[in-house]
Parts: C-alpha cells; sequence; structure tokens
C-alpha cells in the first residue's frame, strides 16, 4: 500500500532485482540517466543512494533504439528465473539473464551506470566498526558517510541490526533505542524522524555487545528506507527500502 | 505371524504424480495484479515405497547434481556480469567435497516434510477359513510419511527427476555470477547468503512432489484451493476470506481520505501539545540532571572533550561535573528540546507517518480463516510513502473504488473528526482521532512528579551513553586529524560546556522523539482498531445475513454499511469475472492453469508452497495418498484406503 517509485515517466528503465540485489537505471528525455542503488551483492553492498549522469548524444540514438524495442520483448519469466525488468512508458518486458538480448541491453547501459557511479547527488556509503570505548565496553558502530553533493535522507530498521561471524553466522543484535549521531554530538537519528546527512558528513549509531558475543564479526549489515534524488519535486521523493553491509573493520582510538 | 502383513518387507514403486499450470496474478501495475500462467502439467516423477520397523511410506526423489561452469556474460548495473551455464556437463568426482554437501542437502530439505503427515486405514480380519492358520486380527494402520531425496551422480541416461549444478568451497555465491537458485547450489554461501535457503530447498522440494505455490492467486482459486483442503469447511472458510477482503477493501477506500483528514490537522495537534508541554519539560530537565551525574556517562563525556595539553588534564573531570550541572544544560535543553519537537512540521511529521503505520498494520498482514493463516493484498497503493507522505495519487482500490464518495466522507468525519468550522480550536466528535491526539497533555500533569518512562533518568542514562559513544565513533571513522590540545583553561571550560551540551540536547531530543511516539502510536492504533471492528459488524451483518432477512437488520453505521456494499459488489464482480474465465470447459471447478482478467484483490497462503513457512495442510499430500492407493504393491492383504491425518505418527 506504499507508494513506490514511479517509472512510467522515463523513456528507458532497466531493473535489476532478485534477493540481495534492486537497483534501477532510468533514462529521462532530459537525457538525464538516474540510477538508485538500494540492495547490491559483492563490493557494492556498502553502497546506497540515487546517482545521475547525463547521456551523450552518441549514446542516445542506442537508449532510443531499445526503448522502442520493450515493447515487442515480451515479459515471460519462467519461475525463479533471474533477469531484467525494463520498462519504456507504460510498456513493460523481462529479459532473462544470460540471454543474447541482455548481453546487449546490458552493453548499452552498463556504461551509463558506470558513468552515474561517479556523480553521487544522494548517496551514502555503509561502514561497521568493531571497537573498544573509552569505557571498556566492546561496541559495534555502524555508520553511513554522505558521499553525494545533496543530504542523504534514510531511517534504519531498528530490528535489523546484525553481525556476520566468518563461519557466515547471524547475530541479531539488539534494537538501538537512538540512531545515527554525528560526530559534532548531533542526533541525526533515522529512528524516529528521518535522519539527514549532509555531504561529507558521517553518522554513527552504535550498539554495546554482550560478553558473549562469538568471535570476531566479519561483517556488518542493517535495513532501513531511503528518499530517493530524482527528477521529481522533493516533496514527491519516492521511499524504498535499502539492506546494506560491510566487512566489519577495527579502529584503533588515539 | 505366518499370513500376516509384512511389515520389514520393502516394496518400491516408480510413480507420477500429477503437476498443474499455475495462474499467478503476480504481475502488479495500476492498482490491480494481472494474471500468468507458470509451470507445467508433464507430472512430477518419483519412487514411493513401504517398509521398515515400524512401518513408513517413503516418498524419495533422485536429485542430479552435477559439475558445470557459469561464466560471464555481460557486466550488470552494479559492475557483476549474468550466470551463463557453460561448457562441458560432468560427474562430480567421488570424495570431492561437493558430494557431502549434496548429500546434506538432500538429507536437511526433505527433512522438512517428514512428521507431517500419516497414511491412515484400516485392515480387516482374514476371512473365517484363513483365520485358521492367521492370527492377525486386523486393525487400524498407521504409516507415517517420510521424504527423502536422493543423488545422482552418474550423468543421463541414468534417471534423475532435477538436475542441480554444485559449485566447490573456491567459488563463492553471490554478485552477479554466482546467485544462488534451485538449479545452482554453493558449498560457500559466503557473507551475502546468510538467510535460511534451506526453507527455499524445501519449497523447490514441495514442487518436486507436484505441488503449485499459494501466492498471489485469484478468489476462485483460493475457493478452489479452500475446497481442496476441506470441502466440509470450504464455505465457511471462504465466507470467512470474502468478509475479511471486504473488511479490508472499505479500509483501503479509507486510508487516504483519513490519512489527508489527519495531516491537515497535525498544527491543531501541535498546538494543543504545546499548551500542555510543561510538565514533560520538567520531567525532561530532572532527568537530564539524573543522567548527567551517571559516573558512566561522566567517563564518556571527559573522553569526548577534545585534548587538553597534560597541565590542563586533572581539570576536565570538574569541568565535566560543574557543566552537568548548568542551568543551560539541563533546564534551558529541556525546554528548548520540548519546545522544538512539538512544532507544527516536526510533530506533524512523526503523526503523519505513525498514523500511516497503523493504517497499514490493519491492511496487512495474515488473517485466520478458519485454522488456514492467509494474507489479503489489496492492489496498488494509497499513494503515501513510507515517510507518511503523500506524494501521489492512490490507485486502484485506494481510490476508492467507485464507494459513494459522501459515505467515505461521512466516515472520515467520524473517524477523524470533521473539518474545522467555526470555533477554533475546533470541536471535533468525541472518540476521534484528532480528538483523541489533542487530548493527550490532559494526562501529562502528573510528570512533574514522576516521569514517564520514555523520559525516565535511566532512559536519558542510556541515551547519553549513546550519544557519546556514537559520536566519539564518528570521530574515529571520520579520519579528520586531531584537534591540537587546549592549552587555556578557558577554551577547555568551553569545550567541555560544548560537549556536555551537544550530548544533553542529543540525548533529549532523541528521548522526547521515544515519548512523542509512546503517546502517539496507542491511540492510533486504537483508533484504527476500532475502526476496522466498525467495518467489520457491517460486513458481518451484510454478508452473514441472508438476503430476505437483511432488510429487517439496521446497519449501526449506515455510512459504512453503504461502503461495505459497494465493496462487496466490487469483489464479487471481479470473483465473478475471474471464475467465468477460469472455470473448466463444462464444470464450475476452477482451472487453475487458465488465465483471467485482472484482480485488484489477491490471496496467498501462509504456507510451505507461498512463505516458506514449515506449515502443512492434509490435502498437500493427498496426491501422494491417491498413488499409494493406486498401487497395489504397496498395500498388503487385506487393507483398505488410506487417507491423510495430520501429525507425526
Amino acid at each position: 500500500m506504499t507508494a513506490g517509485f514511479d517509472l512510467t515517466g522515463a523513456v528507458l528503465s532497466v531493473t535489476w532485482r532478485s534477493v540481495g540485489t534492486h537497483q534501477v537505471l532510468a533514462v529521462f528525455a532530459d537525457r538525464a540517466a538516474w540510477y538508485w542503488a538500494m540492495a547490491s551483492l559483492g563490493e557494492r553492498s556498502d553502497l546506497i543512494g540515487s546517482f545521475r549522469a547525463d547521456v551523450s548524444a552518441d549514446e542516445w540514438p542506442a537508449i532510443e533504439e531499445l526503448a522502442g524495442q520493450v515493447k515487442g520483448l515480451g515479459s515471460d519469466r519462467v519461475g525463479d528465473e533471474l533477469g531484467l525488468a525494463l520498462t519504456a512508458g507504460p510498456s513493460a518486458a523481462w529479459v532473462a539473464f544470460g540471454s543474447d538480448r541482455a548481453g546487449a541491453i546490458t552493453s548499452t547501459v552498463v556504461p551509463l551506470v558506470e558513468r552515474a557511479l561517479t556523480g553521487p547527488v544522494a548517496a551514502a556509503r555503509f561502514g561497521t566498526r568493531v571497537v573498544t570505548a573509552p569505557t571498556g565496553q566492546q561496541v559495534a558502530g555502524f555508520t553511513f558517510a554522505s558521499i553525494g553533493r545533496q543530504p542523504v535522507l534514510l531511517r534504519i530498521d531498528a530490528d535489523t541490526f546484525a553481525l556476520v561471524s566468518a563461519g557466515g553466522d547471524w547475530e541479531a543484535l539488539p534494537a538501538p533505542r537512538m540512531g545515527l549521531v554525528d560526530a559534532a554530538g548531533g542526533l541525526l537519528d533515522g529512528l524516529y524522524q528521518t535522519a539527514r546527512i549532509n555531504p561529507g558528513d558521517l553518522g554513527a549509531c552504535t550498539i554495546v555487545l554482550s560478553d558473549t558475543a562469538a568471535g570476531p564479526p566479519r561483517r556488518g549489515a542493517l535495513h532501513g528506507s531511503l528518499t530517493l534524488a530524482g527528477p521529481w519535486p522533493a516533496a514527491s521523493s519516492p521511499v524504498e527500502a535499502f539492506e546494506v553491509s560491510s566487512r566489519a573493520v577495527g579502529l584503533d582510538p588515539p | 505371524m505366518g499370513g500376516q502383513a509384512r511389515p520389514d518387507a520393502l516394496q518400491r514403486v516408480a510413480v507420477t504424480a500429477p503437476s498443474r499450470e499455475e495462474t499467478l496474478f503476480n504481475q502488479r501495475g495500476g492498482g490491480q495484479a494481472n494474471a500468468r500462467v507458470y509451470g507445467g502439467s508433464g507430472g512430477a516423477t518419483f519412487d514411493m515405497s513401504r517398509g521398515g520397523t515400524p512401518e513408513v511410506v517413503t516418498t524419495t526423489v533422485r536429485i542430479r547434481f552435477i559439475q558445470q561452469n557459469r561464466v560471464l556474460s555481460a557486466p550488470d548495473a552494479s559492475g557483476n556480469t549474468y550466470p551463463v551455464d557453460s561448457g562441458a556437463i560432468t560427474v562430480i568426482p567421488p570424495g570431492d567435497a561437493r558430494r557431502a554437501f549434496a548429500q546434506n542437502i538432500c538429507d536437511t530439505s526433505p527433512a522438512h516434510w517428514n512428521n507431517r503427515a500419516v497414511l491412515a486405514g484400516t485392515r480387516e480380519a482374514p476371512g473365517r477359513i484363513a483365520s485358521l492358520w492367521n492370527s492377525d486380527t486386523g486393525g487400524p494402520v498407521r504409516l507415517p510419511m517420510r521424504f527423502k531425496a536422493v543423488p545422482v551422480w552418474d550423468l543421463a541416461p541414468v534417471p534423475a527427476d532435477k538436475e542441480i549444478r554444485v559449485f566447490p568451497q573456491a567459488t563463492v555465491a553471490g554478485g552477479g555470477v554466482h546467485p544462488i537458485d534451485a538449479g545452482h547450489f554453493y558449498m560457500n554461501k559466503g557473507p551475502n547468503y546468510s538467510g535460511n535457503d534451506e526453507a527455499i530447498y524445501a519449497h523447490e522440494y514441495g514442487h518436486l512432489l507436484g505441488l503449485s505455490d499459494e501466492y498471489s492467486q485469484s478468489n476462485p482459486q483460493m475457493h478452489a484451493m479452500l475446497h481442496g483442503m476441506d470441502p466440509a469447511t470450504a464455505t465457511e472458510r471462504g465466507n470467512t476470506m470474502d468478509r475479511e477482503a471486504v473488511r479490508r477493501m472499505v479500509l483501503a477506500a479509507l486510508t487516504r481520505p483519513l490519512h489527508d483528514r489527519v495531516s491537515a490537522a497535525t498544527n491543531e495537534i501541535a498546538r494543543a501539545f504545546t499548551a500542555g508541554s510543561a510538565p514533560v519539560a520538567v520531567a525532561l530537565s530532572g532527568s537530564l540532571h539524573t543522567a548527567l551525574a551517571d559516573p558512566t556517562v561522566k567517563t564518556l563525556l571527559a573522553a569526548s572533550t577534545p585534548p587538553a595539553q597534560a597541565a590542563l588534564a586533572p581539570l576536565v573531570a570538574g569541568y565535566v561535573n560543574a557543566a552537568g550541572h548548568s542551568y543551560a544544560n539541563t533546564n534551558a535543553v529541556a525546554s528548548s528540546v520540548v519546545a522544538s519537537e512539538l512544532r507544527g512540521a516536526q510533530l506533524g511529521g512523526l503523526i503523519k507517518r505513525l498514523y500511516f503505520e497503523a493504517l497499514s498494520a490493519a491492511a496487512q498482514g495474515a488473517v485466520d480463516v478458519g485454522g488456514v493463516n492467509m494474507s489479503i493484498n489489496i492492489e496498488g497503493n494509497a499513494g503515501i510513502t513510507a515517510a507518511g507522505n503523500a506524494v501521489i495519487p492512490p490507485s486502484g482500490l485506494w481510490a476508492g473504488g467507485g464507494a459513494p464518495a459522501a459515505d467515505i466522507a461521512s466516515t472520515v468525519d467520524q473517524v477523524a473528526g470533521k473539518l474545522r468550522t467555526g470555533r477554533i480550536p475546533p470541536v471535533r466528535p468525541s472518540g476521534s482521532i484528532l480528538r483523541d491526539l489533542s487530548s493527550l497533555p490532559g494526562g501529562w500533569e502528573g510528570f512533574r512528579s514522576a516521569a514517564p518512562a520514555a523520559l525516565a533518568g535511566g532512559a536519558l542514562t542510556s541515551d547519553l551513553n549513546s550519544a557519546l559513544l556514537s559520536a566519539w565513533l564518528a570521530n574515529l571513522a571520520s579520519a579528520a586529524p586531531p584537534p591540537t590540545p587546549i592549552a587555556r583553561r578557558r577554551a577547555l571550560w568551553q569545550a567541555v560546556n560544548a560537549t556536555v551540551h551537544a550530548a544533553a540536547q542529543a540525548s533529549a531530543t532523541n528521548a522526547v522523539r521515544a515519548f512523542l511516539r509512546s503517546e502517539l502510536q496507542p491511540v492510533m492504533r486504537t483508533s484504527t482498531a476500532s475502526l476496522m471492528t466498525s467495518i467489520g459488524d457491517e460486513v458481518t451483518r451484510i454478508m452473514g445475513t441472508p438476503a430476505n432477512q437483511l432488510a429487517l437488520t439496521s446497519p449501526r453505521d449506515p455510512a459504512i454499511a453503504s461502503l461495505v456494499s459497494a465493496m462487496r459488489t466490487t469483489l464479487q464482480t471481479q470473483a465473478a469475472a475471474a471464475a467465468a474465465a477460469q472455470s473448466a470447459a463444462g464444470t464450475t471447478a476452477i482451472d487453475p492453469g487458465t488465465t483471467a482478467p485482472a484482480q485488484q484483490v489477491t490471496y496467498s497462503t501462509v504456507n510451505m508452497m507461498s512463505s516458506n513457512d514449515d506449515i502443512f495442510r492434509p490435502d498437500q499430500f493427498a496426491d501422494l495418498a491417491t498413488l499409494f492407493n493406486s498401487q497395489s504393491s504397496l498395500k498388503h492383504d487385506r487393507e483398505g484406503t488410506f487417507h491423510v491425518e495430520m501429525g507425526a505418527t
């Protein structure tokens, strides 16, 4: 019942969505390519946000050609097969991974994604730290560094904080009562109110670990929701769920 | 024992269970769900056997585990590539660790199906003459159903029921190249796959038995499924399901106007809160004093202060103590935070989000349909983001669904409170959510003597600890150059005071937000529950009363009754359209493999074949019972027809 983000205004959109993956590229008539990363596996599992690139005059014909093909691509999906979801205006299509068609589509749009990633608009990089606090307590810290040119707006789900052991076991952490705090000690929140992290700033949320915590964690993870920047008025910005994880690193206090 | 049944003998037969094409209404958009047909009707092959002591009936599926590479296709959006099976299919060699891994999957996934069902039947006593040499007196026979998956290591033409590629420890699952799916298993799940894939495998095992998915169904499909579960209770369960569907359809039609009405009144609520906020500030101030005196908090405050030259370091503790007693860092912070958090825009955002959460919770979640847990989904959305902001027009039934606008408005007037007219503050109807919210400060006066839990000293201490630890960590993670050690007393005092002030401000803000949520949420949940009860009363009256007697009953709420009638008509119209399309030729039975017009309400069970939960029903084992009964080699002398009973033994 929650309003999602509407891609029918895009000349072309491509959505990658499966377990642990949710990314969307949408190209609009003003020749802007927007890329939204809500969940990624692998190296970019710590990256969420809205990114933008311009589509060059050389690239535009291929986008239009692909958009024109969407209506005829069909949307026959078999079982749990993985693939790409495409839209061009009101038309929708689905193409299986590994097919020649999927290869052709990705070779067209991936350069835009790569370029968009160099232009973060409202984005954050997630980090996991495990440190010993001045009080002697072992603390898990979860950080979001704002890497875009606009503030990143996000909420975090208090019940999803987890550490992952080297063996792959998940340890669900107790829900924190306080959300993100910046380096100056200001409350950014994210639990009760949407956190607004300004460009260049970093918000941290800490959870004191119990004595029984098993071994050094390998990764940290949590879920939340992210306000997407895009070609729409800020007040109408859609909010999408995100998942992030990152390698857990130690930090040496000075 | 001569002439008795042969409990220790093993009979094994190859059987084919019927499999069906299935229609899932999972092509969502524009407030409705379009249908798509999946699967095939070629049947599911496996073996059934009977034997052991005590006797059990075992269903065994053969899975061929093979070696085949996956290669990279073109890079995907995140710089990864797509997985494509490539190259020759070869045998996983003996001794390879993948064999043990595959064997473990074969051991664990079917185990979800074990101890769920029993084939129950009766063995008659032998005839009069046979009884001369046969002491068997007959009696009940119960055969627990067991499930196995057996690995097949050889390539075709050695038969198998399913093929799965297995990847060794050296290959980490994940990324664009190596996602785990039904045909690709990974020994090394890596950090990205910590979920319960055993449940996914168990779901897939259900398909190997010929079972269909049970999510995104049309109304006639779910009615047919209820009939398949138990014809005797199908009508009652079906009626319950339809009543709940209509209840949710009415709520969907009301959600946006209710939310709009409450959103428009947030300034009014903020004014009422501000007028009654003095006791909150008093409680917060007292708790801040308590928290700032906590030894651990003091330690963290001292550690959070910028470094001072060695000669000044001994002063830090005293400065922390003094700053913690400062009016500016306690009473003043409490007053300013309370004032700030009760401002219209700030409080309004919270109210809008929490009210939307309450309405969403009532519209979603599983419902008990005569012992069958079910999810009923009203397609489309209210046009409201998770943050509680109405950003686009509602779609589907959320846009009203053809219900009379006057009745929607009347219901909203009653539930949320009438539009403000004339007097300020406006008079809201008793029991309306706006009246209840605006009345909350009436209960705050007691906070002058005892702070509520969210604002108590312990809560503030916890928040101060969190704020200081998080800020300390943010500084570490920011890798900013360390500041120059402070060399002057005045500068040190200012630094300590600033640290204490920031921490007090952050913890007080957090505590007030927690307090406001604890105040607002119950009112919103109670209001929504009351609305759902009112809708439910009318649904029961209208849909549970014979048509010829309905006119004799009078609605408790005419507006809601009108909405219920409208939504019932909508549901019946769409269900009839689906039934007409999905009815098998020449019958009224539903063919689940036939497409149908788009639906605005879809249905899913909570079961292994829908949500992967360890929940099973007798009808899911019924085809196995039929197969068993059809195999004379599986049945012993004088045994009748077996049926399914749930349980382990």
